[in-house]
């Protein structure tokens, strides 16, 4: 690991452990306190930005490549605009100091998780990442929220219990907690496979994988929008490069042997989430289950890893999600916010009242999608062509009809949006400023339709980490 | 192959304490148990851990003590979690409330 990198984790933790403090001695007000954790995330956007020099620390543990350094600074990139609009969204609460507090905390242990290394650097990271969430999503103080953080909670603790019971299993197998250990040992012991098994299962809770999708739109909806953007967005881009680091050791020895369980998982969970996505009628349901159906997508670009384009696949793919769901969660959050607008009945005539919410709405909305000058249509191209370079038409074929399907539920909000009489008079909280929150929504916009049509900045990444691999 | 022959007992224990940490979490009977099985799923990792470490090298008996370290702050935030409930609802029973849809 660079120290240049080690060093923006800890400004960013410092930074959000420190704010607390400084609002109960200061009494600081809620532009004060984005100011100040401002000038962390700039810090340590900065210092991930030069990591590429520097000396090297901790290199059994974590390692910093063109991956985590593309990857890092775009999370904190999302996470800092998140952090922008939950100050602007909740300015009159007294608990907002600790929200965002446990907001950087989180967005520390993502950094650290995109560039672990090893099992035991895995596991401390992913707590770093998940423990502040958990407490983030009691945040709103209502019952939903209560429900989905207990809900959330022990989802989680089962999904870190077998992670750990897994990660000790292929200890006591192998002796060793690398990465490739995992891998070259699977079909020497049934217990290897079993480890397998486990911390395969611990990585499908976090990122809503099939049979563990359960949980995920029942919290992503209970909690209030702006945790929900975090939880979404950030955690599952960084929960896809940690598991992308651990499938990705030894790739020969495996490719045939997983290709069809991940093929078949992947096409599972995008079929259920879209589906499911169809049947529902509150605006943040359906965007819950959209990022399950979103995990399928990358999870084909996993199925695919027989072949080199799937790196650039998942890659992508976690690139145009961190930001893309993260914003669209973030634009529901300001419609609540200003319009209470919670279901599809609500969105009607929205498009008339805030033209530009709206407008960038519609930009995350078709980003989602998969329409042509965003990101998210760059990022399916790599996944789906990955797939057929691996031999699997049909897996491309499933994912190209989702998308198709997927269409029909984005293009709904936008026609309640733009086509319909307006139902909601007027609005719940009307401020004077309300333009500024159109800048931290703008940035993401920009950024993801820069990202959809300048593709070397991943590519080249993606090819440093593919020749390290080994392809 | 890889392991020595009284190592399974052992690991007959840590499969069972982890049996009974799941059965404990999935029947949702109290939150207080779910901690508690919580707890149970880590701990039998830990006995992994400890045992395989005795024939392997140290870094098993390392982690350990980072393993340990989770549980704590898993324990803090569950029970942070758990009174923040009890505070709204009165009770610690999930099944008993009925707005909470599981």
């Amino acid at each position: 690991m660079n120290i240049n990198y080690l060093a923006a984790t800890m400004v960013l933790a410092l930074t959000g452990a420190f704010l607390p403090v400084i609002n109960r001695l200061f009494r600081i007000s809620g532009i004060q306190g984005a100011l100040i954790s401002s000038i962390g995330y700039v810090v340590s956007l900065f210092l991930v930005l030069i990591s590429d020099k520097g000396k090297h620390v901790l290199e059994v543990f974590y390692t910093t490549d063109p991956v985590s350094i593309l990857l890092g600074a775009l999370i904190l990139i999302a996470s800092w605009m998140v952090m922008l609009v939950i100050y602007w969204i909740t300015e009159k609460d007294k608990f907002v100091n600790e929200l965002i507090s446990a907001l950087m905390i989180s967005t520390a242990g993502a950094l650290l998780l995109i560039s672990a290394n090893n099992f035991v650097s895995l596991a401390i990271a992913m707590e770093l990442m998940t423990m502040p969430t958990y407490l983030m999503v009691l945040f709103a103080f209502d019952d939903k929220s209560f429900e989905a953080g207990v809900k959330y909670f022990f989802n989680g603790a089962l999904a870190v219990g077998f992670m750990l019971f897994g990660i000790s299993l292929l200890y006591g197998m192998t002796g060793s907690f690398e990465f490739s250990a995992l891998v070259k040992n699977l079909f020497i012991d049934p217990l290897v496979a079993l480890a397998a098994v486990f911390i395969f299962a611990g990585f499908g809770f976090k990122i809503t994988a099939f049979p563990f999708h359960f949980w995920g739109p029942d919290v992503y909806d209970g909690t209030c929008p702006g945790v929900a953007a975090l939880l979404t967005g950030i955690s599952k881009s960084a929960a896809f490069i940690g598991l992308m680091r651990v499938v990705y050791e030894a790739i020969p020895v495996i490719a045939g042997h997983f290709t069809l369980i991940l093929a078949i998982i992947a096409a599972l969970t995008m079929t259920v989430g879209n589906l499911l996505a169809l049947a529902q009628r509150r605006v943040s349901r359906i965007l819950a289950y959209s990022s399950v159906a979103h995990a399928g997508y990358t999870l084909v670009a996993f199925a695919a890893l027989s072949v080199p384009l799937s790196v650039t696949g998942i890659i992508y793919h976690s690139v145009a999600y961190v930001f893309m769901k993260t914003a669209a969660f973030l634009c529901f959050a300001v419609f609540l916010f200003v319009w209470g607008a919670r279901t599809m009945d609500d969105y009607k005539g929205l498009g008339r009242r805030e033209p530009l919410l709206a407008a960038l709405f519609l930009i995350f909305l078709l980003s989602l999608a998969g329409v042509p000058p965003m990101a998210g249509f760059i990022s399916k191209v790599f996944v789906f062509t990955a797939a057929v370079d691996a031999g699997m038409t049909w897996l491309a074929l499933v994912g190209l009809l989702n998308s198709a399907f997927s269409v029909a539920y984005y293009i709904w909000i936008a026609k309640q949006m733009y086509l319909e009489e307006p139902t909601l008079e007027k609005p719940i909280n009307d401020s004077p400023n309300k333009n500024w929150i159109l800048l931290p929504l703008a940035v993401m916009a920009i950024l993801l339709i820069v990202f959809g049509i300048w593709v070397n900045p991943v590519v080249d990444a993606s090819a440093v980490y593919a020749a390290k691999v080994g392809f | 192959m890889l392991l020595e022959a009284d190592v399974h007992a052992y690991l007959f224990l840590s499969f069972s304490l982890l049996a009974v940490g799941v059965y404990g979490l999935l029947s949702r009977r109290s939150v207080i148990r779910m901690l508690f099985a919580v707890e149970m799923i880590i701990n039998a990792a830990n006995l992994n851990l400890a045992i395989f470490s005795a024939q392997r090298n140290v870094d098993g008996e390392i982690f350990a003590f980072f393993t340990i370290g989770l549980a704590a702050l898993e324990a803090a935030v569950g029970l942070a979690i758990v009174i923040v409930f009890y505070k709204r609802f009165g009770e610690v029973i999930p099944s008993k409330i009925r707005n909470l849809r599981w």
